[in-house]
This record gives C-alpha cells, structure tokens and sequence, in this order.
C-alpha cells in the first residue's frame, strides 16, 4: 500500500496540492499485513514445505538458504517481477542422491502467479498458481493452486491442491481427469538430456493431493509456522534414507533486527533443519539522494562581456570552465559562443544519472560564462558520438534552483534534441592516453559439479584515442588464485565448441588478453548511431564487428543490426583456432515502460545456428537491473545437450547503488543454469544501445529529480 | 574575550562530541585529500573572509558541524560545511540539503515561516520532496499545526542563554507524523529542529547572533 501510496502522490504532479492532500487522506492499509510473507524451504512465499498464495512486495528479492541434517542443502533466489508474478531461481544439493552414489547439483526454476489479490478487509483469500522446477531436472518437480488468508494482524493460513512432488502424500486422482484422461497419469522424467525443457505434458498431472498451513506471528520477532504437507518426499526416502514418519512440519522463525530471518524446523517428524534468508529491494539504494558534494550554485555569471570572449574562446578563458567541469566529473570537450548563446560539447566521466550530469554542467556554466551568455546549449558526447543536445536558460536556472518542483519544471523547459547532424564545436582533440590498473572477480557460480568457481586476480586497462571516435582499447590481465580451472567438465558438445571449452580457457595461467580492440564510432544521420570494432574482440573470439543503431528520439522502440566476422581464439589466447564463423543480429528493442523493457535478437550465432533471443529486463529507476533471457535456435534440444537450450538471468547494478558514491561504473553477472554451444552469441563491448540509452531515457525524463542533486 | 574567539569556543562546545566538522563522517576520505567536487579552497575562502556560521546538529546521528555562509539567492542561503555537505535555508527554516545521502531535495515553507515568525497559530500545508531511492520524487505532504508553545530558554554562546519563543509545527500525514520546533526572538526564527527523513532524524540549526 505503501507504494501504491507513492505512486498516487507522483502521479499527481505538479501544483495540485489539493490532489495530494486528498491522496494523504486516503485509508492506510496494514503496510507490515502479507507485505513479508514467511518463506518455506523452497524459498518461496510459504510455511515450512508447502507454499502460500502470498507475494512479496512488488520488485523485491529475497534470498534464502537452508540446510537439513539428511544433508540437503538449497539456496533459493526470489524476484518479484510484477506485482503478482514470481520469479524463482534455485540451486540444491541433496549427498549421494543419484543412483551411482553421486551427490546431485541441481539448479531449478518455479513461476508463480498471484491469480487473485487478498482483501485483507474482507473475505476474499489470495489465490495463487504455482509451477515449481518446471524446466530443471523435474526432481522437485510441482504444481498447485493455494488459497491464503489473513486472520487479524497475526495469523495466516492456506489450503491447496497440488500435483507432482506436491501430490505424493494421501493423493486422490486427479480431480482435472473429469475433463481428460489425459490428467490421470504423469509422465516420468526421461533423463538428463531432457533437463531444461518446458515439463508441458507434465503440468497438473497425476495423483493430485490437498496441503494446509497456518503461521502465527507470536511477536515482532518470532513466528511459529504449521503445516500438513502433501509431500511424501518420495525420492528422499527412497535414494537417502530419508524417514517419513508424519506429515506435519513445524518451523520456528526469529527475525533480525537487519531483516534477516533464521528458522528452524521439523521436518516429517525425524528431520531437523535450518534456514536464513534476507529480503533486497533494488528500489532501495545505499544513499538514494548520493553521497557525493553539493553542486555549485547557480551564479549569475561573471562581469566579463560575452563579445570579449569571441566565438572561439581562447585557451586562457576555456581553462577556468574547463577546470570547474572537470571537478564535477565532466570533460569538456569545446566551447563556441555566439552571441547570447554558448554551445559546449562535453563527455560524462561521472554521474550515473545524466540528467545529474547535464544539470551540473548547466550550472557550472551559469557560474563561468560572462552574465550575458544567456542560453546554454549543452551538448553530450558518448564515445566521441554527439548524443543529445539539452537546451536551458540562464533565467530557468536562476527561477527552478530552489523551486519545490524545480526538478519536473526544468524538464518541461529543457529544449531536448539528438545532437547528430548539429555544428559541431568541438575542438580538435588531443591524444588521450588512460591506464587504469585494478583487482578482478571471475566467478562461475552453479555450475553443475560446483555452485562457486572464482578467479581474482589484477588487470591493467589502457586506452589511447588519437582521433575523434577512434579508440584503441586493450587490457592485460593476471589471475593471481583461483579454481576456474578446476572444472573437469570436458565439453562432449557436438556443436562447434565455441563456449563450452570454457574451462580449458580457464587453465591458461600466464597473463591473459581479454580484449584489445580498435573501435570508431559514429553518428551517420540523425538517430542513427555507428560502430566499427576491430581485434581481440572478447576471451574466446577476435575479429571485426559492425553495428548500426536507429533509435529515433522520444521513441519507445530502437532496431539495431550488427555483423560480424569471427576467428575463435587459442586456448592460451595468443593465437586463434581454425573455427571462424559470419554471425549477426538484427535486433528489436521496446520499452513497454513502467521499468520493462525488451529485447528480441534475430540472426546466426557463433556455432552457425540461427535463431532467436527473446530478453525481458525490469530496469528499475536508479539503474538496477533484473532479467531474463531465452534463445531458440535451429539446433535440436538433443544436439544442444543438457539444458536443451540457452537460457539464464541477470543482474546488472550501478555501483552507486552500493556505495552512494558517483561513478558510471557498473557490475552484474549473468547466472546460466549451464553455458553449452547453442544460441552463443558474440560478446563484443559497446554495443550501441547499451551505450546511448540512458541518454535517451533521460531524454524521456528518467532519473531528473537528480537535475538538482 | 574577542568575539572572534569566543565564537570559535562556542562552536567548538556545540559541536562537542560530534566526529567531526563534516556532516558526512567521511574521515578517512580528508585524510586522503579532498574528493572531487568539494573544493577546499572555497571554504578556505570563507574562512579567512569570516563568512557568517550555521550550527548544525543531527541530533540522532551525534554528529555535528559548523557551516559556513557560502551564498544567498533569492532569499535562500546556502551553508556549507568542509565536506562540502549543503543546507539550504529560508526564513530560518530549511528548504533543502545536498551531501546527506537522504537528502531533502525541496520544501514548501508557504505561510509557515511567516505564522512562526510572528508567534502565531495556524494551519498549513507543507510539501516536501526527497529522493524515493529510483531518482524520482517522492512527495510528501502534510497538514501542520503550528502552536507557540510559550517563552524558553536557548544556548547561544558559551555563557549567553537568550529567551526566545518556542513555536511548535506538528505534522501529520498517513505514513508518519513528524513535529519540528521553532525558536523565534525578535519576528525571526534564531534555531530550529526540523525532521524531514527518518534516516537523518531530527536536524537542529541555530544561526548564531
């Protein structure tokens, strides 16, 4: 409710004081009543086993992680991807469970939806829909339909039906057999090769039987969980001595003063077991307002009349300008004056934000330029691209720098433009030379012998741009410990081996070459972006790469394309292999707004397949960004092998969000539940998109409470 | 004693306690030269130039700092502490701040400052705007009674105590109610404790005489 709260009071904008104060006087709702619903074993919103109709707040993860005396151990990452659709990912370990005396290593993924909302008032229950494991191993394997309720501030409880796993326990047939037969029986699970896909002729089938559970929330801290489970925990019994002895779990939870929630519990009357998990909303930074240094203020200028300054500022005038920008993380790249008007080309070094970046900028100009300059034209160059051109006035600044709605109001008034195309007053650059040295993380996480591989070590970046839009790039990295290389999963693909060798990548020692490349960028005609890249384009591949972006301005959509010729590199990375491949995408992007945005890329990928990605990603308002992707290609789920096809997750921060402090920086990792042949495609750096589209988001109005900050 | 110096003792007594004479904590990073956007020559500046001081105590924070008078537009006042952590002041009330990680972005002071300053009774709407965490604003409104609660007593220097008239604002708004305190001597508010995010707590400013 909470939430819903902000929106209405964003919603009503600006000068409608009288909208926000009816908006204030809406009912409250119980912010704490299902906002953190207790978590079962399998991470989910639930009891002990079994789950419950609730969700978590919208856009919130949790992470939960547990642990049984059988020794069966999982940790569960939950994402709320919409308010009432859920995202499960979840990576378990039960000893010595497979058949030749193997323990397995087991990623598994659920979604649940949330069919109808709780009327915490009234008598309406929450109903929810759950498919659990519905593309992994199968092994937890289910499907249900649960009811929950509210009892006071205190109480929860729920009933459902469930299937698989869900439905071993005093299971009754199917009650859905009344449509087909077909619902009678369920299907065993074949095997590895068909771990991966889509369990359609499984879902809902087989013997179905009814759950129930009940928490109380004895204090703020603890909570006592019950529950009758439908699940005879068949396997477990059968492959590792598990007993059986009742279907009652119980669960006792204590929760931190952080948040964090540790419980422990019976499982079946003979297992003990132990959880934690912690709640993370993106839309919650370190320091959302930033840690960094107020902003100069705006000034009126100096005495200086402009004309003194002439059309092309002379060096000793550009120095003082230049040395403020730079103070605030911006370079300043030209400056023409003409006029009233002074037009500045400048590169973001900084600010996550641009609006952040373009609102500092303004008024380091307000303070520089002589009082005369009244219009400033600002215009931001990425990768030595001209990318948007933002207009704003000397009297703008001066009204909006301490109005309450001085943020929404200057961007009403900033003249927005794609630069492309426009006189460019830059002046000839200088060559730059950068290095950067710094310590490096490789991680492999839930590979299928190992959930952690991890290499750390220290890399040496450099970069020399001799000309406009020419960068030569490389880097030269060292692992210092690490045990990448002690996969021994020897690729057995029968696809080109272009990212299933990984591991024998991993076994070179000496100082590694990630990449080093010669790129251009350009802006051909307006809306319309160009890269060209040259070289050792990533770890395992080297070649040439070009790419051609048209995303209109204001637009929701972009389409991209990009071709490229690719050599596989030597294992050693000094060399390259006889394996060279054509590959390229056409790609379509939209943004469907409220955070989702997506992606469809169309083209051959590096083992020659051709076929489709299809990614959708919740980009949150400070940058945090969660998604998922798939990729279908002309190659059979049994030639791909394990898995049956590329699919996997991401995460993507900015690290401000962590730190507060300023910088464009960002991290993030892609989790795979298995890297295999199929639907690879080339890892090439600065693809256009990523490059321009927080501009063009800010062009959009994105992020410009910051235009202040 | 010369008031320069007895200045600079008051400061050092309100301030007492406090890590620092930053508001950001950020010791280590003073040590390690100024970061970028801070500009230490401009405080220097004010310094030597004895710009006028501003108290400022986070009192559930501990920490506390003396900002120098760094500029004034359009009848805000902008503070500055070495850190180069800003508040922003109108009337005698804070409208903004900049560097406190929860910063108050912007506020309506509307018809308060002017009930306040003259010791009377009223109600009004204020609006304040603080980053939601996704770079956007967040809004929040509040109707406020504004009650003088009657004469008390304040520090403002190491022996001096002026009697003042201690005004009341308390806010009310579904989320949360928050209650600030005024106090006015002469149709102007010499110090105030103002509230605007939970993570800061309670902010006191005393303009000193």
């Amino acid at each position: 409710m909470a939430r819903l709260e902000r929106t209405l009071f964003r919603m009503a904008g600006v000068g409608a004081l009288a909208t926000f104060c009816h908006g204030a006087g809406l009912p409250a709702l119980a912010e704490d009543a299902g906002a953190q619903p207790g978590l079962s074993f399998y991470g989910v919103p639930g009891y002990v086993d079994m789950p419950s109709a609730f969700v978590l707040p919208d856009g919130t993860f949790a992470f939960s992680g547990n642990a049984t005396v059988g020794d069966v151990r999982r940790g569960t990452m939950v994402f709320q991807i919409t308010p009432r659709l859920t995202g499960v990912f979840r990576y378990s370990y039960l000893k010595d469970f497979l058949s030749n005396g193997d323990s397995l290593y087991d990623r598994s993924f659920d979604l649940r939806y949330q069919a109808i909302s709780e009327d915490i008032g009234g008598w309406r229950p929450a109903v929810a829909i759950g498919l659990q494991d519905f593309g992994g191993t199968g092994i937890f394997g289910a499907e249900y339909v649960v009811a929950s309720k509210h009892f006071g501030r205190a109480v929860t409880a729920s009933a459902g039906i469930g299937w698989g796993r869900f439905g071993s326990y005093n299971g009754f047939t199917n009650p859905l057999s009344i449509f087909s037969d077909k619902f009678k029986d369920r299907p065993g699970f074949s095997g590895i090769e068909d771990t991966g896909q889509i369990g359609f002729d499984r879902f809902f089938r087989g013997d179905a039987a009814v759950f129930l559970g009940v928490d109380w929330q004895a204090t703020d801290r603890l909570r006592l969980s019950l529950e009758y489970s439908s699940d005879a925990m068949t396997e477990e019994v059968a492959r590792m001595g598990f007993e059986h002895r009742t279907p009652i779990n119980v669960e006792l939870e204590y929760t931190f003063r952080n948040g964090g929630r540790l419980g422990f519990a019976v499982l079946n009357g003979s297992t003990a077991a132990l959880s934690y998990s912690i709640t993370l909303d993106p839309g919650r930074p370190a320091a959302p307002s930033g840690r960094e240094p107020a902003p100069p203020p705006v000034m009126t200028g100096s005495a200086e009349a402009a004309a003194s300054w002439g059309l092309v500022p002379d060096q000793g005038r550009r120095a003082g300008l230049e040395a403020a920008l730079k103070d605030q993380g911006i370079a300043l790249d030209g400056l023409h004056l003409d006029g009233n008007t002074a037009t500045v080309a400048v590169t973001n070094l900084r600010w996550s934000a641009s609006a952040q970046f373009w609102g500092r900028t303004a008024r380091v100009l307000s303070a520089e330029l002589p009082a005369g300059v009244t219009t400033f034209r600002i215009r931001s160059h990425i990768r030595g691209m001209p990318v948007k051109e933002v207009v704003l006035t000397r009297q703008d600044l001066e009204e909006l720098e301490y109005a309450p709605d001085g943020a929404w109001q200057a961007y009403v008034r900033a003249d927005i433009q794609d630069a492309a195309g426009l006189p460019d007053p830059r002046l000839a650059p200088e060559s730059a030379l950068d290095f950067k040295l710094r310590p490096y993380l490789d991680p492999a996480l839930f590979d299928p012998d190992n959930p952690l591989r991890l290499d750390v070590g220290a890399e040496l970046r450099g970069e020399w741009s001799p000309l406009r839009g020419f960068y030569v790039t490389g880097a030269i990295k060292q692992k210092v410990f690490g045990n990448l290389d002690q996969s021994t999963r020897l690729s057995d693909s029968v696809l080109p081996h272009v990212r299933s060798d990984a591991p024998l990548y991993a076994k070179h020692s000496g100082p590694s070459i990630p990449y080093l490349t010669a790129e251009y960028f350009m802006r051909p005609a307006p809306d319309v972006y160009g890269r060209l890249s040259f070289g050792l384009l990533e770890p395992m591949f080297g070649g040439v790469s070009g790419e051609v972006l048209w995303a209109p301005q204001g637009k929701r959509y972009a389409l991209g394309l990009e071709l490229n010729y690719a050599v596989q590199r030597d294992f050693d990375g000094y060399g390259f292999q006889d394996y060279n491949i054509a590959t390229g995408h056409l790609s379509g992007y939209l943004d469907f707004g409220g955070g989702f945005k997506g992606q469809v890329d169309v083209g051959r990928f590096l083992a020659g397949d051709w076929g489709t990605t299809v990614t959708m990603t919740r980009r949150f308002g400070n940058g945090f960004e969660v998604g998922a992707f798939f990729t279908i290609t002309n190659v059979s789920f049994e030639d791909f092998g394990e898995g049956s096809f590329d699919k996997g997750i991401t995460i993507s921060l900015p690290l401000t969000w962590v730190t507060g402090q300023p910088t464009k920086d960002r991290g993030g990792y892609t989790i795979r539940p298995i890297q295999r042949d199929g639907g690879a495609r080339l890892s090439v750096r600065n693809r256009l998109y990523g490059l321009v589209r927080d501009e063009a988001d800010a062009a959009n109005g994105d992020r410009w409470a910051r235009f202040w900050r | 004693m010369s008031g320069r110096l007895r200045l600079v003792s008051l400061v050092a007594l309100l301030t007492l306690g406090a890590c620092g004479s930053d508001l950001s904590g950020k010791a280590l990073q003073r040590i390690a030269g100024a970061p970028p956007g801070v500009d230490p020559p401009e405080m220097q500046r004010l310094t030597a130039a004895d710009a006028p001081i501003l108290i400022v105590r986070l009192l559930d924070r501990g920490q506390a700092s003396s900002l120098r008078k760094a500029g004034q537009r359009d009848g805000v006042i902008s503070w500055r502490a070495l850190d180069n952590v800003r508040l922003y002041t109108r009337d005698g009330m804070i409208v903004a701040t900049r560097g406190l990680s929860f910063d108050l972005m912007t506020s309506d002071t509307g018809d308060a400052a002017s009930l306040i300053a003259s010791g009377r009774d009223g109600q009004v709407v204020r609006v304040l705007r603080l980053m939601d965490g996704e770079d956007r604003l967040e809004i929040r409104s509040y109707f406020c009674d504004i009650i003088p609660v009657g004469p008390e007593q304040i520090r403002t220097g190491e022996r001096e105590r002026t009697m003042t008239l201690r005004v009341d604002e308390t806010c009310s708004n579904p989320r949360g109610d928050i209650s600030n305190r005024y106090w006015v001597l002469g149709g102007r508010i010499l110090q105030a404790e103002q509230t605007f995010s939970p993570e800061i707590g309670r902010v006191q400013i005393l303009l000193l005489p």
